[in-house]
């Protein structure tokens, strides 16, 4: 359902940044940026709630077989998500009138003219999380060591994905953009420093690099 | 491995993804029309679209339309040049900000009532720390103008 969800959301995103960009004035309207920007933000969100959650899933936290069900499937589903509402955030740049941003410079890192480094990072972010979510979806055809050293590309593509938001985004000067930033960020950062301190004892019992079982569905 | 592709196959908690989407579209709508109503522009065109909203203000208000009480909950600064000037120096829109950092900005009694005129006042900052240009109250900002100064 996650992907079928997925593709339903995004979908629909793309409609309606279709519709703002058809509707709004050629000349003062700002619909279709405003929705970009306003998709970006959403998916990053959705992104970092994906990384914490799947950081959280390897801690154990939740409580019995229930809580780590539920963790596991708003992991997958934030993940997917991310993915929707990226797609629809380099649509509507794609569509905006004023910008003039191509496929190309979307797809491949480093080729914008627009703050190339910047624009480079978050499509490499873009990319890698394409990567995790098709081993994702590929899981059950694959080896569990190699789904899980590809599914630790989410890290990174993470780091890419703030770094592009404060980089590029036009709102990063802003007081709330920047919180936002921030305590995203230092959230997910200490999360890893405590699993990464914690291997020994987090899953005691069970190999420290080994993912934890449920994660091979996640 | 048979196991596990049952495993990942299963759906559960279907009203959790449900949920998660919902708010994730309802976030974004709400970004999406808060980013729209922080554009400089929309509060000039909102003066000119809405004029009864004036009527409803308080006496005290100021007479200035760019002094809506739209225009200040969203922190927008009152003047739309220093907002342009502000938004060329930043390489894009004006920042945006929510409801929440309206405190920082004055009442609107304590916007200067003339916000656009030749000499340059104050103007009360409630955006960005970067340095404000010099600026050029002549210039109306035109919309066009705000938009080619968008960035990414």
């Amino acid at each position: 359902m996650s992907w079928k969800l997925c593709a339903v959301v995004a979908a629909g995103l793309i409609l309606a940044a279709a519709f703002a960009r058809l509707t709004q004035d050629p000349d003062t309207g700002t619909a279709s940026w405003d929705f970009s920007r306003a998709a970006a933000f959403t998916g990053y969100l959705l992104l970092w709630g994906s990384v914490v959650a799947g950081v959280t899933l390897h801690h154990r936290v939740a409580p019995g077989p229930t809580g780590q069900s539920v963790l596991l499937e708003g992991h997958r589903v934030f993940g997917a998500l991310a993915l929707a509402f990226v797609i629809a955030h380099v649509f509507a740049l794609l569509i905006d009138p004023v910008v003039p941003f191509s496929i190309v410079d979307v797809t491949v890192p480093f080729t914008s003219g627009y703050r190339p480094l910047a624009v480079g990072a978050g499509t490499i972010a873009l990319w890698l999380l394409v990567v995790v979510l098709a081993s994702t979806a590929l899981a059950g055809a694959m080896g569990r060591t190699a789904w899980w050293r590809i599914h630790l590309l989410s890290y990174p593509a993470y780091v890419l994905a703030l770094v592009h938001g404060i980089t590029s985004g036009t709102d990063s000067g802003s007081t709330l953009a920047l919180s936002l930033y921030i305590a995203t960020g230092a959230v997910a950062a200490g999360l890893v420093v405590v699993r990464l301190a914690g291997r020994g004892w987090v899953a005691a019992g069970q190999p420290a690099s080994d993912p934890p079982a449920l994660t091979r569905s996640g | 491995m048979s196991n596990g592709r049952r495993r990942f196959a299963h759906e559960r908690h279907s009203a959790l993804k449900l949920a998660i989407a919902g708010i994730s579209v309802v976030g974004l709508v709400g970004g999406w029309v808060g980013l729209n109503r922080a554009h400089p522009d929309f509060a000039v065109a909102e003066a000119a679209v809405l004029p009864a909203v004036t009527a409803t203000l308080p006496p005290a208000s100021a007479p200035d339309p760019t002094a809506l009480p739209s225009a200040t909950a969203t922190a927008a600064p009152p003047d739309p040049t220093a907002t342009a000037t502000e938004t060329a120096a930043s390489g894009g829109h004006a920042p945006v900000d929510t409801p929440t950092a309206a405190p920082d900005s004055p009442s609107p009694t304590a916007v200067p009532p003339t916000a656009t005129p030749p000499p340059p006042t104050p103007i009360p900052r409630t955006a960005t720390a970067t340095p404000q240009p010099s600026p050029t109250p002549t210039e109306e900002p035109t919309p066009a103008r705000v938009r080619v100064s968008r960035g990414s």
